[in-house]
């Protein structure tokens, strides 16, 4: 009991090991903490990694096509249902994903604790498109020129594919004989 | 002039009754480290009153389990007005990894009106100080509304 | 008309509601402070418990379906008028007491009773199973510290009737003990009381219920016990009850053993009584409190029918003798 008692007395005339937090600035986290998740954009892919390796299902993904064909993709972070594991952020190839040291997530809204990002997906050039005055000249041009072909003497069209590759004598005989010379160096290692 | 003193004490002496449903101990844990001498939640007036009936502040940890809904909605009955409701955690707003179990029946806005939730798993204490902090302006701002 | 005045003065003003409830505001408060202090916090405010009390007013009184519900509102009423009453009987103040007689001693104990039955009252009136435990911890603490707190006042009342010329075999009026002082010098000198205060300074938190000896509210175990179905404004009276509690017991210790010091200037006077309430508050129950953890009931008993008794008793017995 005394040792106690003198260590209460002695406290009395310490000063506090309170922080002041709620005074002044919220202190600064440890590093490597793992709060509030930051996302970048610019960055993504859109592969949905991050989706799939996520355990409380946190991250949602909305795709809007736009009328120009483009695709603009929207990725929400759910920070009530992040269990900050870290694991998209590992997961994530392009490091689209970091997770903060702001760990002061605190809201009275939905709207509060949602992280989300949009980027816009090009879609790929489209194909040029032609006249039917264009086809129907290409067409003639490939006619006139399968009509010039037989003209010239029935040249049969290139060798199938998938055919094979003709060798002289001489080759195959050298690939024999390396072959039996892998041969042997087997054997003689198994001796 | 007494009505509005107790208008001005209401936000300097909140009482903090905790409501464990099916959270797995960890925010409990760091709630209670909010009263430890380093964060010393006592000097803001907050105490943790081991009975409902003499709660302002109802701190609801972990996401709402079949076993523990019932209790947790008689137990909110049982909070005079005016009373806040304050989620700790990740898992009463949203079921966090537990989402989709047939043992859960939450989130707890389905039961309830939150009116601050703490994200985190688990929050540090001093996001959960500056939560209480904002509940105490929640809990004055209600007992004038209640006075009118 | 002048005397309806003075009594009037007396029960709301001075020794009665107004100073009551300050001593009790700040005794508390300071109480809090220095446990927090001692726990290296920086703690609350000075006025906390005030803050605490409005609060509480400014609730919504909730009545159970299962309780009575005259009893369960009006037992905390009636405790804290019998508190506030025990304190006209205290000659704080140069020896003079509001109401003063022959048997001042005798009515404080039984008014200290009546406080703690009013909270028992109220918690059987409640309907609550942890109110039931509460109470039946708020009878075992109660029936350990009167043997002890009874054994200092027969000794106290003895030992100044010992060489009291009136010749009465016993004296339980403070006016008379506060005079005895006054000519003999305060109590706490004379060596063959020493165990009875020692005696009487763990009586004042058990009877007050503070922290070690608190096991009739213990929050985690039996849900604030007596109190677990108060809210609202009976609550309020309550807690303000446990307030001015604090107050009534350290004035009750001063007048016993330290009485009888008067520098002839009323206003030091009562800063020297201040003073002593401060530092026995934090005597005896700041310190415990920030060093012990809560007893169980029945190592309440034991140790209060062993260790406290027996220091009072041997003062006792030491005046008894003439000592």
């Amino acid at each position: 009991m005394l040792p106690y008692v003198t260590k209460a007395l002695s406290n009395l005339f310490k000063k506090p090991s309170t922080e002041a937090f709620p005074a002044g600035e919220p202190p600064k986290a440890a590093p490597h903490y793992r709060g509030r998740l930051h996302y970048d954009p610019t960055l993504c892919i859109n592969c949905g990694m991050c989706m799939r390796v996520c355990a409380p299902q946190a991250i949602t993904r909305e795709i809007v096509k736009l009328e120009n064909g483009d695709q603009q993709i929207t990725f929400t972070y759910d920070m009530t249902s992040c269990t900050f594991c870290n694991t998209c952020s590992d997961f994530c190839s392009k490091k689209a994903i970091t997770l903060t040291e702001d760990y002061m997530i605190v809201g009275t809204k939905p709207e509060d604790f949602l992280v989300s990002g949009t980027f816009i997906k090009k879609a790929p050039p489209p194909k040029p498109k032609l006249t039917p005055e264009q086809i129907a000249e290409m067409k003639e041009k490939a006619e006139a020129a399968k009509a010039a072909k037989a003209a010239a003497g029935g040249v049969a069209p290139a060798a199938p594919a998938g055919e094979k590759p003709k060798f002289t004598p001489e080759q195959i005989a050298e690939m024999k004989a390396a072959a039996e010379a892998k041969k042997a160096a087997a054997a003689k290692q198994e001796g | 002039m007494f009505e509005k003193m107790i208008d001005k004490s209401m936000a300097k002496s909140p009482w903090i009754f905790h409501i464990n449903a099916g959270s797995c101990n960890g925010c409990d844990i760091e709630l209670v480290s909010v009263l430890t001498p380093r964060y010393d939640a006592e000097r803001l007036g907050f105490r943790l009153t081991g009975t409902p009936r003499q709660a302002d502040i109802v701190v609801v940890s972990g996401p709402v389990t079949l076993q523990s809904r019932d209790r947790l909605i008689r137990t909110l009955e049982q909070v005079p007005q005016p009373r806040v409701v304050v989620s700790l955690g990740s898992c009463p707003r949203s079921g966090n990894v537990f989402k989709g179990s047939y043992a859960i029946d939450g989130p707890l806005e389905k039961w309830t009106h939150v009116d601050v939730s703490v994200a985190g798993c688990t929050p540090k204490p001093e996001a959960i100080v500056a939560a209480l902090a904002q509940a105490t302006q929640i809990l004055e701002q209600k007992r004038k509304e209640m006075r009118k | 008309m002048n005397i309806l005045l003075y009594n009037l003065f007396y029960l709301l003003v001075f020794p009665g509601l107004l100073f009551c409830i300050l001593m009790g505001v700040l005794l508390s408060g300071l109480d809090r402070i220095l446990v927090a202090r001692m726990q290296r916090r920086v703690g609350p405010p000075l006025l906390q418990n005030w803050y605490d009390f409005l609060k509480c007013m400014g609730k919504e009184t909730i009545i159970p379906r299962h309780a009575r519900r005259t009893v369960y509102l009006f037992a905390p009423v009636v405790g804290f008028g019998a508190l506030i009453t025990i304190s006209l009987f205290l000659p704080v103040l140069n020896g003079k007491a509001a109401f003063s007689g022959n048997s001042d001693l005798v009515v404080i104990l039984y008014l200290l009773t009546l406080v703690s039955v009013c909270g028992m009252v109220g918690a059987s009136a409640s309907g609550s199973p942890f109110a039931g435990v509460g109470l039946s911890r708020e009878m075992v603490a109660m029936i350990s510290y009167e043997l002890p707190f009874v054994l200092v006042m027969l000794s106290v009342s003895l030992k100044t009737v010992a060489l009291n010329p009136m010749g009465a075999p016993l004296t339980f009026s403070l006016t008379e003990i506060w005079n005895y002082q006054a000519a003999h010098g305060p109590l706490i000198c004379h060596w063959s009381l020493i165990p009875a205060a020692l005696a009487m300074l763990f009586v004042i938190p058990c009877e007050v219920g503070m922290h070690p000896f608190d096991v009739a509210e213990a929050e985690t175990e039996i849900c604030e016990g007596m109190l677990a179905e108060y809210s609202g404004k009976p609550l309020a009276v309550y807690k303000l009850t446990h307030m001015v509690k604090m107050y009534v017991m350290c004035a009750l210790f001063y007048v016993l053993f330290l009485g009888g010091l008067s520098t002839g200037m009323a206003a030091v006077d009562v800063v020297i009584f201040v003073l002593v309430c401060a530092l026995l508050t934090f005597l005896t129950m700041s310190l415990p409190h920030a060093v012990c953890a809560r007893f169980k009931v029945e190592q309440v008993f034991q140790f209060y029918w062993t260790w406290v008794a027996a220091l009072a008793l041997v003062s006792l017995v030491l005046v008894f003798f003439g000592l």
